[in-house]
C-alpha cells in the first residue's frame, strides 16, 4: 500500500526538481548589432520579442549602427579589438576574411539550427551562397541574413516619354545602353545634362551602391579577375578590365561621368532612367523616397556583353552575415546562434516584407512566393555570379579600384596605365609586410 | 635610540617644510594636469612611436616588422607623397589667404564706423558653428543645382562647374570652406592685438611725417607681431591636421584630390586596417609638427631679445 503512492511521489518530487533547475537558469544578456535598414528592422525586432519569450532567461540588447557600410564596419571591428564587441552581429560578407584570420570569430554551430551534419546545414541554402562566408579552412562562419545582387532598374515613364517600351527595348547588354543612351539624354540650352539615359555607379562620399559590384562583374563577365589563380599578384592587367573600362570612360564622355549627385539619388528624383542596384533598392529607396515613382519601375537581367563573354554570370554578389563573437563565454556563444537561428527562421517573412534573402532553398522552392516576388528576378540572376573576391587584408581593395576609375574618368589617364597602378597596389597586398 | 630618531626626523621634516612645503603643493595642484596629458597624450604619442614599428590590422595582435611602415610610405609613388603635397597646398591655400584677409578685416573694423558690431558678429558667426554642419551646408552649396553654381552662373554662360567632382577644383572648395569658417575668429584676434598697440606710437609717427603706409610698416606689423605669430603657429597647426571637411564633404577624392595626411591616417587606420601604417603617418606629421613649433619658439624668442 505503501508502494503505491511512493512512487509517484518521488515522480513528482523529480519533476519539482528539474522545473527549479530549469528556472534557476543563469540569465544572459547578448549584445546584438546590425547595420541599418529600416525595413528589416521591424521584423528583427519581432522574432527578437518572440524570442525572450520563448527563452526567458536570455535578453537581448539589440543595437542598430550606421547604414554607411564603412563607418558601420569601423566601429564594429573597433568594438572587437577593446573587447567590447556584441556577441552576434550582421556584417557585409566581405569582412570574413579578416575577422576568420584574426581569430575574431567562431564557426556556425549547425546543431543550434536543428541540423545534425555541417553537411545537412550547408544542404538548406541554395548553391554557392554560403561561399561569401566561408573560411580559408571550408568551415562557414556566418548564416546570411542576406544574399544580394544587381540589376537594372529601368524608369518606365522616362522611356515612354522617349517613345522606348521599358519591357521591349529594357537594354541586355551593355552596348544595347551606349545605343539607347542618345534617346533618354536631354541636356538645357547651356549644355548641361538635365536627365541621364544611364549612369555607372561611381565612388562618392553619397555612393550607396558599390562601385566594384558593377565594374568588378563587368569584367568578370570578360574573364577579368582580381588576382591571379593562386593570389600572388593582382589580375588587372587582363583585358577585360581595360575593355571594361574603356567603356564606362567612352559612355561618360558622351552622356555625363561622376555627378556629386550620386545614380541612387538622381534615378529616385526621377533625373536618370537606368540605374544598376539591388533588390533593396525598391522598398529603401524608391518606395520609402519618392511613391510616386515606384508603379513605373521595370527591372531587367544585370545586362551583358554582346561579344567575348567568357563568364555569364550578373553581377558579383555581396551579403549580409551573422556572425558570434569568439571573446563570448561558451553561455553567450550557444545563446547567441539560438537567436540567430531564430533570425534565420522566417526567410519568407523577409523577402515578403523586406525584399532581403535568406537563400533558404525553401524559399526558392516555393513558386508561389518566387511569382509574387520582386526579388525572382534577382534570384534568377543570380546563377553563376560569385561573391567580390576578399583577402585578409583587402579593406584597401575599393579605395584601388575606386582610384582606378578615377584616375581615368577626371584625369584622362588611359585606362591601360590606370589599371597598371591599381594592379601594382593589389600586388603588393598581397605580400606578406616585411 | 627612538628619541634620537625622532628628533632627527623631527629636524628634517622642519627643513623640509621650509624648503619644500611650496614646491609640494604647487605640485599637487599640477598633478592632476600632468596625470591627464601623460594619459591623455604623452602615452597615445609614445604608443603610436611603438606601433608605426609594427604590422597590426586591430583584431590579431601586433607583429614587429622594424621599419617596414616608414620604408613602404616613403617608396616611390606611395599615396604619402600626394597626400603631403595636398596638405602643403591646403595649408598654404587656406592659411595665407585667411591671414591677409582677417587681418584686413580687422584694420577696417578698428575704425569707427557705423554698423560695426553687427557686421562683426556676422563675420564671427562660422566660428560658431560645428565642422559638421558646415560640412552639409557647404556641400548643398556647392551642389551642381547649388547657390554657388547659380552665383558664378553669369560668369560661366550657365555651365555648371563640378566643385566637389573635379580632382582641380575640389581642393580649392575645401579651402574656400575652410578660410569661411575662421576669418572672422582670427579677425577679432587680430582686432585685440590691433588696440593693444598704446597710441602714442601712431602719434609720434604722425609726428614724424610717416605716411599710411609707414604707420602700419613699421609701427602696426612690429607690434602686432605676438599676434601675428600666434595667429600662424595655430592656423598652421589646425591646417596640417585637418581632416573633417575632407572626410565628410569629399571623402578624400576625387582621386585622391582632397587626401591630405589627416585624412590618409584615418583611412589606413579604419577601412584598409593598417594601424602601424597609419601609426607611421602620424609619427612623421607629428615630426613636421614639432619643427613647426620650434620654429614658433624662435621667432617668439627673437621678439622678446630684441
Amino acid at each position: 500500500m505503501r508502494k503505491s503512492w511512493l512512487l509517484p511521489l518521488l515522480a513528482v518530487l523529480c519533476l519539482a526538481l528539474s522545473i527549479t533547475a530549469a528556472g534557476a537558469q543563469e540569465p544572459i544578456t547578448i549584445q546584438f548589432w546590425s547595420h541599418d535598414y529600416p525595413p528589416r528592422e521591424a521584423i528583427d525586432r519581432d522574432i527578437i520579442a518572440q524570442f525572450e519569450q520563448d527563452n526567458p532567461n536570455i535578453k537581448v540588447e539589440y543595437t542598430i549602427g550606421p547604414g554607411d557600410d564603412d563607418l558601420y564596419r569601423d566601429q564594429l571591428l573597433t568594438a572587437l579589438a577593446a573587447g567590447e564587441g556584441p556577441d552576434l552581429f550582421n556584417v557585409l560578407a566581405r569582412s570574413v576574411a579578416e575577422l576568420v584570420s584574426s581569430g575574431a570569430v567562431v564557426p556556425v554551430d549547425y546543431q543550434a539550427f536543428g541540423f545534425d551534419s555541417e553537411q545537412a546545414f550547408m544542404d538548406s541554402y541554395l548553391e554557392g551562397t554560403l561561399e561569401g562566408f566561408t573560411g580559408d579552412d571550408g568551415k562557414v562562419y556566418a548564416v546570411p541574413t542576406e544574399v544580394g545582387n544587381y540589376a537594372l532598374f529601368i524608369n518606365g515613364k522616362l522611356f515612354e516619354e522617349a517613345g522606348l517600351d521599358p519591357v521591349e527595348d529594357a537594354p541586355k547588354t551593355w552596348e544595347d545602353i551606349m545605343e539607347l543612351a542618345p534617346k533618354l539624354t536631354k541636356k538645357d540650352a547651356s549644355g548641361n545634362i538635365v536627365q541621364r539615359a544611364f549612369d555607372f555607379t561611381y565612388p562618392g562620399p553619397d555612393a550607396l551602391m558599390s562601385p566594384r559590384l558593377t565594374y568588378g562583374a563587368m569584367a568578370y563577365q570578360l574573364g577579368g579577375e582580381y588576382f591571379n589563380e593562386d593570389k600572388t599578384a593582382g589580375g588587372l592587367d587582363h583585358e577585360g578590365w581595360v575593355r571594361t573600362l574603356t567603356f564606362i570612360r567612352d559612355y561618360a564622355a558622351e552622356f555625363g561621368g561622376p555627378s556629386l549627385t550620386p545614380v541612387a539619388a538622381s534615378f529616385v528624383e526621377g533625373n536618370t532612367a537606368m540605374v544598376i542596384s539591388g533588390a533593396w533598392y525598391m522598398p529603401q529607396e524608391i518606395e520609402g523616397k519618392n511613391p510616386d515613382l515606384a508603379p513605373f519601375i521595370h527591372v531587367a537581367p544585370f545586362p551583358r556583353w554582346r561579344e567575348d563573354m567568357v563568364n555569364d554570370a550578373g553581377s558579383y554578389l555581396f551579403g549580409y552575415g551573422l556572425y558570434v563573437n569568439s571573446q563570448s563565454s561558451p553561455e553567450e556563444q550557444a545563446a547567441a546562434w539560438k537567436l540567430a537561428a531564430a533570425l534565420s527562421s522566417q526567410p519568407e517573412r523577409y523577402l515578403t516584407e523586406a525584399l532581403l534573402l535568406q537563400p533558404r532553398t525553401s524559399v526558392v522552392e516555393n513558386q508561389e512566393l518566387m511569382d509574387s516576388s520582386f526579388a525572382a528576378l534577382f534570384i534568377a540572376d543570380m546563377q553563376g555570379s560569385p561573391f567580390t573576391p576578399v583577402i585578409a587584408n583587402g579593406g584597401e581593395l575599393p579605395g584601388i579600384l575606386n582610384r582606378s576609375m578615377e584616375r581615368t574618368l577626371l584625369e584622362g589617364m588611359d585606362p591601360a596605365e590606370s589599371l597598371k597602378i591599381a594592379n601594382d597596389e593589389i600586388t603588393a597586398l598581397l605580400q606578406p609586410p616585411s | 635610540m627612538t628619541m634620537q630618531l625622532r628628533r632627527r626626523w623631527s629636524r628634517w621634516w622642519d627643513t623640509f617644510n621650509i624648503y619644500h612645503k611650496h614646491s609640494l603643493w604647487g605640485l599637487a595642484f599640477v598633478l592632476p594636469g600632468v596625470l591627464f596629458f601623460i594619459i591623455f597624450a604623452y602615452y597615445p604619442v609614445l604608443r603610436a612611436a611603438q606601433l608605426s614599428l609594427t604590422d597590426y590590422n586591430l583584431l590579431s595582435p601586433p607583429r614587429y616588422i622594424g621599419l617596414g611602415n616608414y620604408q613602404f610610405i616613403f617608396q616611390e609613388g606611395s599615396r604619402f607623397y600626394k597626400a603631403l603635397v595636398n596638405t602643403f597646398e591646403f595649408v598654404g591655400g587656406y592659411a595665407i589667404p585667411m591671414w591677409i584677409l582677417a587681418l584686413a578685416l580687422a584694420l577696417i573694423f578698428t575704425q569707427d564706423f557705423r554698423g560695426r558690431g553687427v557686421y562683426r558678429t556676422l563675420y564671427f558667426v562660422p566660428i560658431v558653428l560645428s565642422e559638421t554642419v558646415i560640412s552639409i551646408v557647404w556641400r548643398l552649396i556647392y551642389h551642381p543645382q547649388g547657390i554657388m553654381n547659380a552665383a558664378v552662373a553669369p560668369l560661366t554662360g550657365g555651365v555648371k562647374i563640378p566643385w566637389l567632382t573635379d580632382s582641380n577644383i575640389a581642393p580649392i572648395a575645401l579651402i574656400i570652406v575652410a578660410i569661411w569658417r575662421v576669418f572672422g575668429y582670427y579677425m577679432i584676434i587680430f582686432i585685440t592685438g590691433l588696440q593693444n598697440i598704446p597710441g602714442e606710437y601712431y602719434d609720434a609717427a604722425k609726428v614724424d611725417g610717416a605716411n599710411r603706409w609707414q604707420v602700419f610698416r613699421f609701427v602696426t606689423m612690429p607690434l602686432l607681431r605676438p599676434t601675428t605669430v600666434f595667429v600662424v603657429v595655430i592656423t598652421l597647426l589646425n591646417g596640417f591636421q585637418s581632416f573633417v571637411y575632407q572626410f565628410l564633404i569629399t571623402r578624400g577624392g576625387p582621386n585622391d584630390a582632397t587626401t591630405t595626411l589627416g585624412y590618409l591616417i584615418y583611412e589606413e587606420a579604419f577601412p584598409n586596417l593598417n594601424m602601424g601604417r597609419a601609426a607611421a603617418i602620424s609619427m612623421v606629421l607629428f615630426a613636421m609638427l614639432i619643427v613647426l613649433t620650434f620654429i614658433q619658439l624662435y621667432l617668439l624668442r627673437q621678439r622678446y631679445d630684441t
